[in-house]
């Protein structure tokens, strides 16, 4: 006779399974839930908002949240939900593009200094030595300034200051791993360097990698904005969440409304991606006993 | 979870930054009869020669409390006697005499005689001294000392502006004792004039302090102490001024007037500035150098809306090149906001929407410039380049805003032509010296090369021989009601021809404690403390 469990015991026990994860992995899925909300943000801006984000009408300036302006409008009566949910675009992408480019370099050094012994290694390790010491904002204003104000030089910015980080940490990983006994058994079955950076190595530090990369990318959410708040971000009358923030400091007395929209977005994207990054930690790094 | 509760707090700590600085500490208030000037520029050097007060308006508004001039303006820009008690134009108008007020002292204890005047006329004259005033101290040709309090200035022809000159900040008068012996230099960090308040101390870029000149020619000065800090932000500037922290404050946001209004301890001083505002248009650049193409982009802008909405009424819509307070001024018909006849003009200058795309086209492709803007320069800068480039969208014209950083923005405004990258620029040209003549001739006359670095402020290479000759004219003509007629007919001329996309007259808007007095703003920006009391 064929063991045949009842249904409802089956499902029952994925709900249990289903809801210890979800209560064990609560930031992870709390972290996701919030960067959905802002891709979908960023890839259905214009269809969502209620109003055109440029859309002026100096009849309506500087009024506060109203049922026709949840967020309140502008000095020149554009609506500022609209122009915070547009605006999610512009941060989002500088983010995942930036990381992007940030792991890829940063990625390609960390794994050629931690795995190979020479002159390039002790070069490299110099280099982002060098970089690490400056400050990343400072570094970040610094190459925003020179390339002016714009989404490229905002990405080159933040990715440039952010390869550093990113090198040291896969370095400090591929070190541990280059021990490791399976190494030394394809290094003696005569598997070539590359392959076994490629096929043993990288996919052993790609853990450290994807948690950085996350906490990388609320770090850059707040840099990019900060570049905007200090005027380095975007040409007007481009919606930035930066850019808002900056100009609506100077209304803080008379329509704190101004600030509070974009500050609130900012402050969210980071806590996703933030939350997002301690949730992938704590349900892929086995040393927490997951 | 530390790192991540870290890194919340640096969040929150970023995102409030802006709440912390307007954190402020109250010090020094009225009690001790200090007078502290929280400006929003600070001051480098002081003196009118090798720079000139680097920083503008700042360094010239501590100029005209260290220092005397021969005349000097009133709040409403006429001229008053200072140091000159009295003067007399010479039949032949190439020739001013100025007798001098007996018994002033510089700070140093030298007498002001004929001399003095002389030898800070002369040093004026010198263009390796006085390298930024040129076009104000060119037309002079020397000074004579008559008697030892009567001093005679000649020109090289009738020179309509010799008395906007000497009131100008480039005017004053310098101890030359001071000067002979601490060398030409020491003017511009430790200067010795004749002003009510004498150089305690500066620090530049941030501080300069100020004491009372105890042999003022005008009586004992009622300050103790003039203090000029630099305070850059505006909002940081108000809670300032709020706390006590400084008596006065210039610079003020139209939008935050009301937040000192409704302090009953504070009170908001303004007047009409002489800078009547637009957007310059390069003029020798198709299709800009159509002048009905011009016109229709006057009609396109809501100028009124820009006067009323956005800077609360603190702003008139212009209709002269001039602004309304500036001596000369002539009114002309405004162009009335209008974008279905800007359109229509538009389309019969050629620039039609053929494709239906709803951009009109030049030349095949959809029509589109570059508007260049700087950040917190002019009173909501990019605000209004928002305004204007939506305004120009609606009737068919694409602009892309540039906004550059404000230390490159004035180079930017001069490149040559093939360089400079755009056909729209905000700018606004402020006659320091409160001339109508000056200011149409810095801004007009034709430049010697057209596509170069324009000679003086002609940067829409506008070009008319009408206007050059009108200007000529004016210059050597004396008397100001046969001036007042040539200039009113350039302002015609130039309002009809449109090289800028005429905007909006501002307030210069100041405040300070209410139990503070004597304090006064003047059209040509400057804020004055001069003959602040409490």
């Amino acid at each position: 006779m064929k063991l045949v469990s009842p249904a409802g015991t089956s499902s029952s026990a994925q709900r249990v399974f289903v809801a210890r994860w979800l209560s064990k992995n609560v930031y992870l899925v709390g972290g996701t839930f919030l960067l959905l909300m802002f891709v979908i943000a960023a890839l259905f801006g214009e269809q969502i908002a209620p109003y055109g984000a440029n859309k002026q009408n100096l009849l309506e300036a500087l009024e506060g949240p109203s049922s026709d302006h949840w967020l309140g409008t502008d000095p020149l009566g554009r609506d500022l939900l609209s122009r915070v949910i547009v605006g999610t675009r512009h941060t989002l992408s500088v983010a995942v593009i930036s990381v992007s480019l940030s792991c890829f370099f940063g990625v390609l050094l960390g794994l050629i200094s931690g795995f190979v012994r020479g002159p390039l290694a002790t070069a490299i390790d110099a280099l982002v030595d060098v970089a690490l010491t400056i400050p990343n904002m400072i570094l970040a204003i610094s190459i925003a300034a020179v390339m002016g104000a714009g989404m490229t030089g905002l990405i080159m910015a933040i990715s440039i200051s952010f390869t550093p980080p990113i090198s040291r940490i896969v370095r400090g990983r591929v070190m541990e791993i280059r021990e490791e006994d399976f190494i030394a058994a394809a290094r003696t079955i005569g598997v070539r360097p590359w392959r076994i950076l490629l096929r043993h190595v990288l996919p052993n530090a790609a853990t450290v990698i994807v948690i950085e990369a996350s906490l990388q990318a609320g770090q850059a959410v707040l840099t990019a904005t900060a570049l905007g708040f200090l005027g380095l971000g975007v040409q007007p009358p481009t919606p930035e969440w930066g850019t808002l923030l900056g100009y609506g400091r100077e209304y803080l007395h008379v329509a704190p409304f101004m600030v509070i929209a974009p500050g609130l977005a900012i402050s969210l994207m980071v806590l996703g991606f933030n939350l997002l990054g301690d949730g992938l930690r704590d349900w892929l790094d086995p040393r927490l006993g997951n | 979870m530390k790192t991540f509760i870290q890194r919340t707090i640096q969040l929150l700590l970023a995102v409030s930054a802006s709440v912390l600085t307007l954190s402020t500490s109250a010090s020094a208030g009225p009690d001790d009869n200090t007078l502290v000037y929280g400006q929003r520029l600070s001051i480098t050097d002081i003196g009118p020669a090798y720079n000139a007060f680097l920083q503008y308006p700042s360094g010239y508004e501590a100029g005209f409390v260290i220092f005397d001039r021969l005349v000097t303006f009133d709040d409403q820009l006429r001229f008053n006697p200072q140091l000159a008690e009295s003067w007399a134009i010479a039949d032949d108008q190439k020739s001013v005499t100025f007798r001098l007020r007996a018994g002033a002292t510089f700070h140093d204890g030298t007498p002001i005689n004929a001399e003095a005047i002389k030898f800070n006329v002369e040093r004026m004259m010198d263009p390796e001294i006085n390298t930024t005033n040129r076009p104000l101290w060119d037309p002079i040709a020397g000074a004579d000392v008559v008697d030892d309090l009567t001093v005679r200035l000649r020109t090289h022809e009738p020179y309509a502006l010799l008395l906007n000159t000497l009131a100008h900040g480039s005017g004053a008068i310098l101890s030359p004792t001071a000067i002979m012996e601490n060398g030409q230099e020491s003017e511009t960090q430790n200067p010795v004039g004749s002003g009510p308040y004498k150089v305690e101390s500066f620090n530049p870029g941030l501080e300069l302090v100020l004491a009372p000149h105890d042999g003022y020619w005008a009586g004992q000065p009622s300050l103790d102490k003039i203090i000029f800090r630099y305070v850059p932000e505006a909002a940081t500037r108000i809670s300032a001024l709020q706390s006590g922290e400084v008596d006065v404050i210039d610079g003020v946001p139209t939008h935050l007037i009301a937040q000192i209004e409704a302090d009953s301890d504070l009170q908001v001083l303004t007047s009409p500035s002489l800078r009547p505002m637009g957007l310059a248009m390069q003029t020798t650049i198709a299709p800009l150098d159509n002048v009905e193409v011009r016109r229709a982009l006057n009609h396109a802008i809501p100028v009124e809306a820009i006067a009323d909405k956005l800077f609360l009424g603190q702003a008139k819509a212009s209709d002269s090149p001039l602004a309304f307070n500036t001596v000369g001024y002539s009114g002309n018909e405004p162009y009335a906001h209008d974008p279905d006849k800007a359109r229509e003009m538009l389309a019969a200058a050629g620039l039609a929407d053929s494709d239906g795309n709803g951009m009109v086209e030049h030349e095949g492709e959809d029509l589109s410039f570059t508007l260049l803007v700087p950040e917190g320069v002019f009173a909501n800068d990019v605000l209004i380049a928002e305004t204007a480039a939506a305004a120009l969208q609606d009737v068919g014209i694409g602009v892309e805003i540039r906004k550059i950083e404000r230390s490159s923005f004035w180079d930017t405004l001069r490149l040559p032509v093939a360089e400079a990258g755009w056909q729209l620029a905000l700018f606004g040209f402020n006659p320091s010296n409160a001339s109508g003549l000056y200011h149409l001739d810095s801004m007009y006359t034709s430049n010697p090369d057209n596509e170069g670095r324009p000679a003086v402020w002609n940067i829409t290479r506008f070009s008319n021989s009408e206007v050059d000759d009108l200007l000529n004219q004016a210059k050597v003509t004396v008397d100001g009601e046969a001036r007042a007629a040539l200039l009113a007919q350039v302002q015609d001329v130039i309002w009809s021809e449109a090289p800028y996309i005429w905007l909006q007259v501002n307030n210069n808007i100041s405040a300070s404690r209410a139990d503070l007095s004597g304090v006064e703003v003047w059209p040509v920006i400057f804020t004055i403390v001069r003959g602040g009391s409490y």
